[in-house]
């Protein structure tokens, strides 16, 4: 059953009586979305969370020269949304596609406040989520000012174990901020270390 | 002939574009854009040491308007899917009309990258009206030579005519809105006069320099100075050497719909746009 890695996930934080998981489970929608597909546009608003079952989802934007910015990559087990549309109604600005064939559970705005209402503990679960988010975010960002391409190519192997071989050399350099030669040289650097 | 009164003077913000940091005073939350100029970049002035990577636009694609680069100091090569291989000098001009969809890339040359030295650009987003986004595209790059200057003040102002006309002097440009366009060199204790055309937007961006504009002291560098439609005349006296861009055109007054390379009037046909890109419509050009 689909649902397993969903409520395995849930399980991480809050314990759910059976009424409770089936209730839950009654909003999910299950989604297959081929490489490339875009789940989120720019300009469009989100209203939805994603859970990856099996894939890599990216959220990226680009520049006014073209460039891709990645913000994160979501590979399996995670949780994603772009969080500046989904929590302010207003237009994206960024994009979500995936980076690979990928299965999700989408579950919509709406639904998920009748899950807050019903069973309160879904507030814990992800305001655990979110706390994560943040910890994760500002990490991101005082790395990125302070830590090595090096170092942060080496985190970013540690924090998507699952993925990382997957993952176009590009997207990834475009997420640590630094040139696709600059990163082939240092994964060279490891390999013969 | 009647003064031109200064709207509002808004000094650049730096903003972080990819490894590099440059100056933008719009779009911003003090001045939006000066329809129909949508975005301003200004790059430098760096100095670059010999061995440097300056300016790294690898290829990428725009529809629905005119990127231009003015080269100050530096230069800057050119290549699009249009077949187009140029490099452009100190003084010099590339105007891009992008249309239904390019792609080009900017890039620092062999030549700078090896030798090092000054390096100053503005690139400026000038937008097209919806019956013009889809125009077929057109790149025009002049160097300084073919660019005439006019003279005033005694020869202590210099202004190169890229677009449009002073006296009986006409820039070698084609513009398809007819837009205007002059870079302005002053000398300290100097007095420059530019006749504007009402009917039009007009805006000045300092590089650096102080002057006083039509009675407004402006003495930070890097400021875009946009004015009422109230008169034609524009008087900048400098008390220190100083730099311009001087731009007018006429205001399209449609929506504007920009993600990234590209400027629309609907999100609609950005994504458009951004499909017909991945799928080579606006052609293929390697890095």
């Amino acid at each position: 059953m689909k649902e397993e890695s969903i409520l395995k996930n849930i399980a991480k934080h809050i314990s759910l009586t059976k009424e409770e998981k089936e209730f839950f489970v009654s909003f999910l929608h299950y989604k297959k979305y081929a490489k490339g597909e875009i789940l989120l546009n720019y300009g469009e608003v989100s209203k939805q969370q994603y859970f990856v079952i099996s894939g890599c989802l990216r959220n990226y934007s680009i520049d006014e020269y073209g460039k891709e910015h990645v913000m994160m990559f979501a590979q399996a087990d995670w949780w994603t949304s772009d969080m500046y549309s989904y929590v302010t109604g207003l237009p994206a600005e960024n994009i979500i596609d995936a980076l690979i064939d990928t299965e999700v559970f989408e579950i919509r705005k709406e639904d998920m406040e009748k899950v807050y209402e019903r069973i309160p503990k879904f507030e814990r679960f992800f305001r655990i989520l979110f706390q994560n988010a943040i910890v994760n975010n500002t990490k991101r960002i005082s790395s990125t000012m302070s830590v090595s391409a090096e170092e942060r190519y080496m985190a970013f192997i540690k924090q998507y174990p699952v993925i990382y071989k997957e993952i176009p050399l590009k997207h990834i350099a475009s997420y640590l901020g630094i040139s696709p030669e600059f990163l082939s040289k240092i994964r060279n650097k490891i390999v013969h270390s | 002939m009647s003064t031109r009164t200064v709207q509002q003077v808004t000094v650049a913000t730096q903003v972080q574009m990819g490894r590099d940091f440059i100056y933008q005073p719009f779009p911003s939350h003090q001045l939006r854009n000066v329809d129909p100029f949508i975005l301003l970049h200004h790059w430098g002035p760096y100095e670059f040491p010999p061995n440097n990577d300056a300016l790294a636009l690898g290829a990428h694609p725009h529809r629905g308007f005119e990127p231009v680069t003015f080269i100050f100091k530096g230069e800057v090569w050119h290549r699009d899917t249009m077949g187009n291989d140029s490099i452009i000098k100190e003084g010099g001009v590339q105007w891009m009309t992008a249309g239904k969809g390019v792609m080009h890339s900017e890039m620092g040359t062999d030549e700078f990258h090896k030798k090092g030295g000054a390096f100053e650009i503005i690139q400026v987003w000038m937008n097209l009206p919806k019956k013009l986004k889809m125009a077929e595209p057109v790149y025009q790059g002049f160097q300084k030579n073919d660019i005439p200057m006019v003279t005033e003040d005694g020869g202590k102002v210099k202004i190169a005519v890229v677009s449009g006309k002073i006296g009986n002097a006409s820039g070698p440009i084609k513009s398809i809105t007819g837009i205007s366009a002059y870079t302005i060199y002053m000398e300290a204790n100097s007095k420059a006069t530019i006749t504007s055309n009402v009917s039009k937007n007009a805006m000045l961006y300092m590089l650096d320099g102080s002057v006083t504009v039509n009675g407004k002291k402006v003495e930070e560098g890097r400021s875009a100075i946009t004015f009422n439609d109230d008169g034609t005349e524009i008087t900048i006296e400098a008390a220190q050497k100083s730099k311009f861009l001087f731009l007018e055109g006429e205001a399209l007054k449609e929506p504007v719909a920009q993600y990234g390379p590209f400027v629309m009037n609907t999100t609609e046909e950005l994504h458009q746009a951004f499909e017909d890109f991945q799928s080579g419509k606006m052609g293929v050009l390697e890095d």
